[in-house]
């Protein structure tokens, strides 16, 4: 945080330097300053990606609470051979963000139901996202490489919340149609993204 | 069509979306120990689904990390990174209040707390914070309004004078932001402009008492957001709004 005046270095409870992976690994030991500190670097994706999930800020803030309960319960599973820090946390809040939508599908009688019930709150939430985030135009940029099935098969999958059984009853076509075309999607948008890392 | 029995390999993408029903992802779970290639390929595609997660960022209200907080320690004063105290009060002992599952019965109670100490122009309400004369003022002006901020967490208001053309922003127990975030106060015009009625981080007890500026003649309501200080426009969502 280049902007933040910290006039010593001394006065930070964790050096800028400490990755998001050696503050998990601490949480694990029980180090709940490098938890705080943890959470407040990455709960603005976090929670961003709860919004865009769920749509409504009140279940946004329930599921990302809960994920990063979850997370400091579970930190000492953490492994940093497999994956960073950051795809660990993510993929937590996004399977709480995802089964509360799937809980709520269920009270309301239908997939569908959620997504026009919230069409509106989803305009409004993404209308006050913070755009400025330099990882938010690289990755819109790469999405614009994919093609328009690929990108609606992300979004409904991974933003929406639908099984791709429910895909693929949506939008009509063979769940093996999906199951390819979200293979397709996910290692085109790789490519795209590290073509700009 | 693939069958239940299809090639395990083929749930991969899924798996990483979190789109699979139960009966795939077991069958995922227990494929992927035995397989190097899912496993390599699952790392890699892991961290693409990463950045397509983190690419929207909105800085959830404090009140979350509170929350959050007190449930996880609610034995301790989980304090590493104490803000600037900003006035000379005595610090409690313990920051974060509220436990989770009492903090809607908090809140109902807050605003008509403080509504009742404001409608009695008292300035004890921010007894822990060091009041301006211009606060004092605006508290007991005649006609002094006071309009509770509905935040999860701590209370605020907004009292606003007409008569003196001027408002203010008071609160205490409210959550410190994160370091670099503020609390802001937007003030909306009756035709949707914003422009910046002030900032502020509460100091250690979370109170504040702070005059708001440009007037509130032609306000049609405040928001409150937590942005990055210096901030010119909100970019955060409005965790509270007042209506005049």
């Amino acid at each position: 945080m280049a902007s933040h005046p910290a006039p010593t270095a001394a006065a930070e409870p964790d050096p800028p330097t400490a990755s998001a992976e050696d503050l998990l690994e601490r949480c694990a030991q029980g180090d709940r300053g490098a938890f705080v500190d943890l959470y407040r670097r990455l709960s603005p994706g976090a929670y961003g990606l709860a919004l865009r999930v769920l749509r409504d800020e009140h279940l946004a803030q329930d599921a990302l609470q809960e994920a990063f309960e979850q997370i400091w319960s579970q930190s000492g599973r953490y492994d940093r051979s497999r994956s960073s820090a950051r795809s660990w946390i993510l993929t937590i809040v996004h399977r709480r963000a995802v089964d509360r939508v799937r809980r709520e599908q269920v009270e309301r009688q239908g997939a569908m139901a959620w997504g026009a019930q919230h069409r509106e709150a989803e305009h409004d939430v993404v209308a006050e996202v913070v755009e400025l985030h330099a990882d938010h135009r690289r990755v819109r940029a790469a999405l614009s490489a994919l093609t328009p099935l690929q990108r609606q098969a992300l979004e409904l999958a991974y933003h929406r919340g639908l099984t791709q059984t429910q895909v693929a009853a949506e939008l009509d076509i063979p769940l093996g149609t999906v199951k390819t075309r979200m293979r397709d999607a996910i290692r085109r948008l790789r490519g795209e993204l590290e073509g700009t890392r | 069509m693939t069958t239940p029995s299809g090639d395990p390999h083929d749930l991969l993408a899924g798996y990483l979306l979190d789109a699979l029903d139960p009966e795939e992802e077991a069958r995922f779970v227990a494929h992927l120990p035995t397989c190097a290639v899912c496993a390599a390929e699952l790392a890699s595609l892991g961290e693409t689904v990463a950045d397509l997660a983190e690419s929207y960022h909105v800085v959830p209200p404090p009140t979350v990390e509170a929350r959050l907080l007190s449930t996880l320690f609610p034995e301790e004063n989980v304090d590493p990174e104490p803000a600037p105290v900003t006035a000379t009060a005595e610090r409690r002992p313990r920051r974060w209040v509220l436990p989770a599952a009492a903090a809607a019965a908090f809140v109902l109670g807050a605003g008509a707390v403080i509504g009742v100490s404001a409608l009695r122009s008292s300035p004890t309400v921010v007894a822990a914070s060091e009041t301006s004369d211009v606060t004092t003022a605006v508290m007991s002006a005649p006609d002094a309004h006071t309009m509770p901020l509905d935040l999860p967490s701590g209370d605020a208001s907004i009292v606003v004078s007409g008569e003196m053309d001027k408002a203010i922003v008071m609160g205490h127990e409210l959550p410190m932001p994160s370091a670099g975030m503020e609390y802001h106060v937007w003030a909306q015009s009756p035709d949707g402009s914003m422009s910046s009625a002030g900032a502020f981080v509460p100091d250690s007890t979370g109170a504040i008492a702070m005059e708001l500026h440009g007037g509130v003649r032609d306000v049609a309501s405040f928001l409150i957001t937590v942005d990055p200080t210096g901030a010119a426009h909100p970019s955060g969502v409005p965790i509270a709004e007042a209506r005049l």
